[in-house]
């Protein structure tokens, strides 16, 4: 069903010497409040990155300067080793998805992705194929007549996409693309939203504050936090090592014991915080130990809750191995040394 | 608290003054008018009441009334031009600005309607006469040598409606400005869309309902309007408004001038069903 667009570009097997996007030193404030304090990021030609945080993180606000809504008052932003930082939005060849999509109600399908290509002055039969096959792209070529509104939101979803890459863009950019759709309809965009970013070979940068929506999409993420960032790691090394107490429990990566539950790792500094993967975290029947206190089926594990001293501790169990522990019942907790990590301050 | 009302009687009992206070005012009144419309004209005794389509053949064939209904129909247009012309920057300045910047220019915008008509219009008469404060200053900076035709003509008669006009056009086009998504704009832009584009292919169509609303209110309230026209068009102007008052005074042919009234009407209604047919979707 999906075609390939003859006029996009290959994806990049050899990676270039010169990232396709870098950001240097940005610092930006509004009115007074600092948005972004210093944030650097070099994103590599074809690389499809997250930018995760809570909300005010300035994750978006991020966005909008790359975007150049938004211009901030030091730092510099370069396209495929051009500076931007002085140019509108309009000039700098990015494709914005938008969180409300912001799809042109008085126009169809077509003309909405015919918009960018006529901005461009491409003639207009060139400029409707090349159209056309964004839209058969997506899988929307039966609804190219039809307007915004008689369009359910995962269609409209695809339409910004759509109106978004049909423009060849030096980078795309994805403000909460899947934030408006019901669970089930985001988990199969987030795995067609991937496998099309990669055919087109496009760099993608996109905003999220949902972290199983970045492990899932992202090869590598971006953690940030009050304006600045917290770390850049592939999922599986965010997840393996974060960098800090707050990046773990943000991202879910495992329990945090502290205090003297930390002295469970021989030889850690005393006052350290000390990271115990949920599955890492092994328990067992004992009648002095402390009692379960939740236990939630997750589907392929079973979670177990333990109210410490130090707070809520999980432990991630198969069903099987999970069949013996009822909430109530009394455990010791255990884990390897060699499963556990000290965390830096 | 299970005697509740049923829905009609609850609902008669809501609409029933709003629905009596337009039967007594506005009803029957125009009723009156459509009987005395076709009583035949009589010099003697107003009019004779025995029907008769005369007053009707007189106002649609007669070359004075035709032309007294097309300079009507352009005043309306021409007004309603200028309104939205001048307007449309204005609601576009204010629907953008700051909180602060926005009630600021509002009342700005709105302080016409704030100004008792006869004053406003009174004082149109004093700035564009011939010994009016505009001409005083053109003659004293040298740009004229006689005083130029300013006050009692077509063109004092369009100043004094623009300016009434141009808060009715402002606001309506304010109302639809402001809730075009910005975001729209921002996608416009990162598609490479310069700021006329914008203007052009954005906001100028999704604004179209604010400058139909604004049209219709304008045109309407233009063309029935009576003491502008009259007073600064100084006796030499007149519109249908102007002859329905000479009519039913001066000449008291009411007959006639209840017929300039149902014309009056069926314009206004005919731009009415104009509007809805060219808004309907939205």
């Amino acid at each position: 069903m999906l075609l390939r667009l003859p006029t996009m570009r290959a994806p990049e097997t050899t990676s270039t010497t010169q990232p396709s996007l870098a950001v240097a030193g940005i610092q930006l404030q509004y009115g007074g409040v600092a948005a972004l304090q210093g944030i650097d990021l070099e994103v590599a030609s074809g690389e499809f990155v997250a930018l995760l945080g809570p909300s005010g993180c300035g994750k978006t606000s991020l966005l909008r300067t790359i975007a150049g809504f938004v211009h901030p008052q030091q730092g510099a932003v370069r396209l495929n080793g051009r500076d931007v930082a002085g140019l509108a939005p309009r000039h700098r060849n990015i494709g914005i998805v938008f969180q409300s999509y912001a799809l042109f109600p008085h126009m169809s399908v077509l003309q909405n992705v015919l918009f960018g290509l006529e901005c461009r002055g491409i003639p207009k039969s060139a400029a409707t194929q090349r159209a056309r096959d964004a839209i058969g792209l997506v899988g929307l070529s039966a609804f190219a007549d039809r307007r915004p509104k008689q369009l359910s939101g995962g269609q409209q979803q695809r339409v910004a996409l759509a109106r978004a890459i049909v423009i060849e863009p030096d980078l795309l950019l994805l403000d909460e693309p899947l934030g408006a759709l019901d669970k089930q309809l985001r988990v199969q965009m987030q795995t067609e939203l991937k496998a099309l970013q990669r055919r087109l070979g496009v760099t993608a940068l996109f905003v999220t504050h949902d972290q199983e929506e970045a492990m899932s999409m992202a090869d590598r993420i971006v953690v940030m936090r009050d304006g600045k960032i917290a770390q850049i790691d592939t999922p599986e090394s965010l997840f393996a090592a974060p960098n800090s107490a707050w990046v773990c429990e943000f991202v879910g990566a495992g329990n945090l014991l502290r205090g003297d539950a930390a002295s469970i790792l021989p030889g850690a500094p005393p006052g350290s915080v000390v990271q115990v993967p949920f599955d890492k975290l092994r328990v067992s029947p004992a009648a002095n130990g402390m009692p379960i206190t939740g236990r939630r089926f997750l589907g392929a594990m079973v979670e177990l809750q333990m109210a410490t001293p130090g707070g809520i501790v999980c432990a991630h169990l198969s069903p099987a191995a999970a069949s013996a522990f009822t909430i109530g019942t009394h455990v010791h907790l255990h884990a390897d040394p060699a499963d556990c990590r000290v965390l830096p301050h | 608290m299970n005697t509740q009302m049923p829905r009609r009687a609850a609902l008669a009992l809501y609409l029933g003054p709003v629905t009596l206070f337009y039967l007594v005012f506005l009803v029957a009144p125009y009723a009156m008018v459509l009987r005395l419309s076709v009583f035949r004209f009589s010099a003697m005794q107003l009019y004779i009441p025995q029907f008769t389509l005369a007053n009707y053949t007189a106002v649609l064939t007669d070359p004075f009334y035709l032309a007294l209904m097309a300079r009507t129909i352009g005043l309306g247009v021409l007004v309603t031009v200028i309104s939205l012309l001048l307007g449309y920057p204005l609601a576009l300045k204010i629907a953008r600005a700051g909180p602060r910047l926005k009630s600021l220019l509002i009342a700005i915008t709105l302080s016409p309607l704030l100004i008792n008509l006869l004053v406003r219009t009174y004082a149109w008469l004093v700035l564009l006469g011939d010994t009016g404060v505009v001409n005083k200053w053109l003659q004293a900076l040298g740009l004229t040598t006689a005083p130029l035709p300013l006050g009692g003509n077509m063109f004092a008669v369009v100043v004094g409606l623009v300016h009434v006009s141009l808060p009715l056009m402002a606001l309506s086009l304010i109302g639809v400005l402001e809730r075009i998504d910005a975001a729209l704009v921002d996608a416009a832009d990162s598609l490479g869309a310069s700021r006329a584009r914008i203007l052009r292919k954005i906001i100028l169509p999704l604004s179209l309902p604010g400058i139909g609303a604004g049209s219709l209110l304008v045109f309407t309230f233009t063309i029935s309007a009576f003491i502008t026209p009259s007073l600064l068009g100084g006796n030499r102007v007149s519109t249908i408004s102007t002859v329905i008052y000479e009519k039913f005074t001066f000449s008291a042919n009411w007959p006639v001038g209840a017929t300039l009234v149902m014309a009056l009407l069926v314009i206004n209604a005919a731009v009415i069903a104009l509007h809805g047919r060219l808004f309907r979707e939205a």
